[in-house]
């Protein structure tokens, strides 16, 4: 059987913050008579294919449901793969990195002063802001309250919701479509421009023009793509690959190794992460409304932890919960008195953190938990415990406590409860869908892959466009600082092709 | 057989975790079935092969034990072997799964998901 062969002026891999904001950033080229196509692994969505139930959602929407293990198995990564890819699954909550965060990274060009005008677009673009004081929850103002009487820094998440009517699912997608992600706020603009939006399309393999990709058969119901199922090429005179962290990393390095590009896959980071659960005594109003409204940064200097507000489901908050048996089950029945936190640690991108491939090709993901990172989950633990108690709970679940519970009469010696003896990799629940590097952008061939234009090194017509080309971590939620990145690759892009962008 | 014991092997293993599971129906015993089995068909084998051996060891572990598997599920849980930690975690997460995403449950979980009329 012929292999179809499809013709493109430029090809977009992946449709998450990366590639749906490129693609719509190139779609005028399209009047100008540019064919351009995104292509995406997953389905498209529509409302009523959520069904708000989680594992099926997890299912429909993850890679692995959710659960991709790292190599080590002490790490879980959360990543989808949507027409909209991971933002169809975030929270919503838009921030943007400081300027400090782009001196480190010190790639030449890459500053706040340049990404601010781009931030703000998408700021405006995605509806991004404070949502009233009487849509937050219950859950999300005990946060408030705890941080407010340690005299701690707390601070409003900015969204970027429009018509959200709380239904506390974000994390399984939005079944009414109120985040503004990529599928909701920049793709239909780039169809509109013009783009051929192709869903259901796994991409094996690229080389610098040619792009070798399978059409998938549509899975638990969901809308088939609008090509047959079976192999496909694509020639395309420019490739953009926004496939996030692992998947770019694996696409790359299936297709060119990394004896050329050295730096390829390395560098990862995850801000990994941890939930907390305390018990109030009284039923407090927690699943319902937008489960992500305050963060506290009191510690991010001093500790490198960022806590924030967050609500999640029966079997997620099960899985997070430190051991089995007669206490988890009575915190489990209790769900309507939980009040949850989730502890960030802000890892550095070290070199030996890398994505690379298994015998088959698929990607794998070595991460190793420096003390460092282990002594920011400890105290963010600690810390995270003083707040629920400070808001009324009257007991609270902290991993490495080594026992389930911690009461309020032990508020003054969470040091000694809460110890490194406690803390083993293996036994807690630490997960991560921050995942940022291994196509770091940066100058030196040894060191980065890309330049800081997003063009892979010793190739014309190559790109990333993701979070895989952030040099280090992002300190905070990432996807704004996805889409500005994506913006400046895509002005690059137009400046190769001689084009005004 | 290897499906029989995982069947019965799973089931003891959940139990001894999740006490509310050994008050469940024989429909909602079928039901952690259904979730686990369906769960495990989409990974590859080698996972199903890991997870019927750590329920192994952990059946053989109980008999040597004289009987006391809460003492086994400890062991097991809190060991200075990563590799069996890491085990645990695996299977008490399967454990786990087939317990509370059973929608059936919420109403005894106090979880009441606001409603969405399409």
């Amino acid at each position: 059987m012929t292999t179809r062969t499809l013709e493109f002026d430029i090809v977009i891999i992946g449709s998450g913050a990366g590639g749906g904001t490129v693609a719509k950033e190139l779609a005028p080229l399209c009047k100008k008579g540019a064919k351009i196509a995104l292509l995406e692994w997953g389905a498209r969505f529509r409302p009523e294919d959520n069904v708000r139930n989680e594992l099926e959602m997890a299912d429909k929407y993850y890679f692995e449901s959710g659960g991709f293990p790292t190599a080590s198995q002490d790490l879980t990564l959360a990543f989808a793969r949507a027409v909209g890819g991971s933002t169809t699954v975030y929270t919503g909550t838009s921030l943007t990195a400081p300027k400090e965060v782009f001196e480190k990274w010190g790639v030449p060009g890459v500053t706040l002063e340049d990404l601010k005008p781009r931030y703000d677009k998408y700021i405006k673009e995605n509806n991004v802001h404070l949502a009233p004081r009487d849509e937050l929850n219950e859950n999300n103002r005990l946060f408030e309250k705890g941080c407010k009487s340690l005299g701690w820094s707390v601070e409003q998440f900015p969204i970027n919701t429009k018509g959200c009517i709380g239904l506390g699912t974000c994390n399984l997608g939005c079944a009414v479509h109120a985040k503004q992600g990529t599928a909701i706020a920049q793709i239909p603009v780039a169809e509109k421009g013009g783009v051929q939006v192709i869903p259901l399309c796994r991409v094996d393999r690229i080389s610098p023009n040619l792009i070798e990709a399978q059409i998938l058969p549509a899975e638990f119901g969901l809308t088939p793509s609008p090509l047959a199922p079976g192999p496909i090429q694509f020639r395309a005179k420019k490739i953009v690959v926004c496939g996030g962290s692992v998947q770019s990393s694996a696409l790359l390095l299936r297709s060119f190794g990394d004896v050329a590009l050295p730096a390829l896959g390395r560098y990862f980071s995850c801000h990994p992460a941890l939930i907390l659960a305390g018990e109030h005594p009284q039923p407090i109003q927690n699943i319902q409304g937008h489960p992500k409204s305050f963060f506290c940064d009191e510690f991010f200097d001093s500790d490198r932890f960022l806590l924030e507000t967050c609500m999640y489901f029966p079997f997620t908050l099960a899985k997070n919960l430190v051991g089995y048996g007669e206490e988890l089950d009575d915190l489990m029945s209790n769900f309507n008195r939980l009040q949850m936190i989730l502890v960030l640690a802000i890892d550095p991108a070290l070199r030996e953190n890398r994505v690379a491939l298994d015998r088959s090709g698929n990607p794998i993901v070595h991460y190793r938990f420096s003390e460092e990172v282990i002594g920011s989950l400890l105290q963010a633990i600690r810390k995270s415990a003083k707040i629920f108690f400070a808001a009324g709970a009257a007991r609270v679940h902290a991993p490495a406590a080594g026992r389930f519970f911690v009461y309020p009469n032990e508020a003054e010696r969470l040091d000694q409860i809460i110890t490194r003896d406690h803390f083993k990799l293996g036994q807690l629940s630490i997960a991560a869908a921050h995942l940022m590097g291994g196509c770091r952008m940066g100058e030196d061939i040894e060191t980065s892959v890309t330049d800081s234009w997003g063009r892979v090194h010793g190739m014309k017509d190559v790109y990333v466009a993701d979070s895989s080309l952030f040099p280090g971590p992002s300190e905070v939620n990432p996807y704004l600082t996805i889409m500005a990145l994506a913006d400046r690759v895509a002005q690059g892009i137009c400046k190769d092709m001689g084009v005004n962008s | 057989m290897l499906e029989t014991y995982f069947r019965d092997g799973f089931l003891r293993f959940q139990k001894g975790v999740i006490p509310r599971a050994r008050r469940f129906t024989p429909e909602q015993d079928e039901e952690s079935v259904r979730i686990v089995t369906k769960f495990l068909q989409a990974r590859p084998a080698s996972i199903r092969i890991k997870v019927i051996g750590f329920l192994l060891l952990a059946d053989l572990m109980t008999i040597l034990f004289l009987g006391q598997r809460q003492k086994v599920i400890q062991f097991l849980f809190d060991s200075s072997v990563p590799l069996l930690r890491k085990g645990f975690w695996g299977v008490n997460t399967l454990a786990k799964m087939s317990v509370f995403c059973q929608t059936s449950l919420h109403a005894d979980l106090n979880y009441h998901p606001k409603e969405l009329l399409r």
